[in-house]
């Protein structure tokens, strides 16, 4: 492969481009950590909020409703250290598309309710829903997921493709795209 | 072929094969860094998966008004040798409860007298966290002391009668004292019950117990341990045949 598509790659970029995604990736990881948090602390709220969904099995919803939280917790903890940037990345912005397919359908079916993102969901009132503004937040952090699928490299960031010249292997490396390996040096210290 | 190039094509090969060695020996590691990181996840995960579960079971302990069997349990009204049991779960902030029963508590409680039916009230205060007040949890503390009264029924559709039209608007206990009056209970113990809240964990434990039944909205009900639909529970809402026609359906299936 030839440095000018090493250039184009993905864990390849200017150093503008490596803050941006030091961005991206703090920004998305204070949201999940947001979420997971207050979903946390009620336990018995984040269990309902599933359930207000009426999508999964009673009893799945429940163990769902207390189990999502950690993983957006360990989500947003790999976001903001950058620890396997791009596969996480990768799950978040899944985790989305599965967030914004729950709420869509809750729309189609004629529910009323809260989504429970942050907190708080269950029934609400008909016509105090806001399935709008909430696809729109998601499609949002989407956007952010993505720009990390694309621009992986970031500077702050635990993960060897983020740091100048160590050479460390990543956990998740497995993960990464080929050109990973091949480039990684090369994009820090690109060569005469 | 010289000895000189099948020498090196030898080091080339052992070269090779070193390589290839680390390679896999990088592979092998990384596959049980991997495996460990899966095993910790999913480990971690099930504890706190218990732990919220454990979070969310309510109160260990708490007072239960008369008529309840079970932590966490509904208020029951009616003969045990009733043939229908119906569990209803309500908000006494919810206006769908109140429009219910509008439609239904007059031929409920006759139904109820008549042996045909047992009910099962189950208090929820799940609205207090919509409207930021405590008044479903207060009222369903003060239903819990008109139990003790046996006239929990009664009671509970007096207060649904008494609902304020603006909805989040709530309950004062001085009201919910005086509706507990006007059906007649005179005992000098009641304001006080009101206010204390003796039934509070309870309260939180039947809120709880929403959970697993999977009841998300009021009201809900339960004909014979079957949850009634929403197309099925439409009806209900307007017509009082509806819910009589249910009940009818359940007392002849068994």
């Amino acid at each position: 492969m030839t440095d000018v598509d090493a250039r184009s790659g993905p864990f390849t970029g200017s150093e503008l481009q490596k803050w941006l995604s030091t961005v991206a990736r703090v920004a998305l990881g204070l949201v999940l950590l947001a979420a997971s948090l207050l979903k946390m602390v009620d336990p018995h709220q984040a269990a309902a909020a599933v359930q207000a969904y009426q999508i999964l099995p009673v009893r799945m919803a429940e163990y769902v409703g207390y189990g999502l939280p950690l993983i957006e917790f360990f989500l947003a903890v790999a976001l903001i250290v950058g620890f396997g940037t791009r596969l996480v990345a990768w799950i978040t912005a899944g985790l989305m598309v599965v967030f914004i397919i729950g709420v869509a359908s809750a729309w189609a079916r004629g529910l009323s309710i809260d989504c429970g993102c942050f907190g708080g969901g269950g029934a609400v009132a008909p016509g105090h829903t806001r399935y709008v503004q909430e696809i729109v937040r998601d499609l949002g952090f989407i956007g952010l997921a993505v720009w990390l699928i694309r621009f992986p490299m970031s500077r702050l960031a635990l993960d060897r493709s983020g740091r100048a010249g160590t050479g460390d292997e990543g956990l998740f490396d497995e993960f990464d795209d080929d050109e990973d390996d091949d480039l990684a040096d090369d994009s820090e210290e690109p060569r005469a | 072929m010289s000895s000189k190039e099948s020498r090196r094509s030898a080091r080339e090969k052992l070269a090779e094969e070193r390589r290839r060695q680390v390679e896999a020996e990088r592979r092998r590691s990384r596959i049980i860094n991997i495996a460990i990181a899966v095993v910790v996840i999913l480990a971690v995960t099930t504890i706190f998966v218990l732990v919220q579960k454990s979070r969310n079971s309510g109160p260990a302990t708490a007072t239960l008004p008369k008529t309840v069997t079970q932590d966490g349990g509904g208020v029951t009204v009616g003969q045990d040798s009733a043939p229908v049991t119906v569990d209803m779960w309500l908000d006494f902030q919810c206006p769908n409860c109140k429009q219910f029963e509008t439609v239904n508590a007059p031929q409920m409680a006759a139904m109820t007298d008549s042996g045909q039916i047992r009910v099962v009230y189950h208090p929820l205060s799940f609205l207090d966290q919509h409207w930021q007040n405590t008044a479903s949890a207060l009222a369903a503390n003060a239903f819990g002391c008109s139990a003790d009264y046996g006239l929990a029924q009664k009671y509970q559709s007096t207060v649904f009668a008494n609902q304020p039209p603006v909805e989040g608007t709530g309950y004062t206990s001085d009201q919910l004292i005086q509706w507990g009056k006007d059906i007649g209970i005179t005992d000098s113990n009641w304001p006080s019950c009101v206010q204390d809240q003796p039934y509070a964990n309870w309260v939180k434990q039947v809120e709880s117990s929403m959970t697993s039944q999977g009841v998300t909205g009021t009201p809900t009900l339960f004909i014979n341990g079957q949850r009634v639909s929403p197309k099925e529970q439409g009806p209900m809402m307007t017509d009082p045949a509806a819910f009589k026609q249910a009940v009818a359906a359940a007392a002849s299936g068994g």
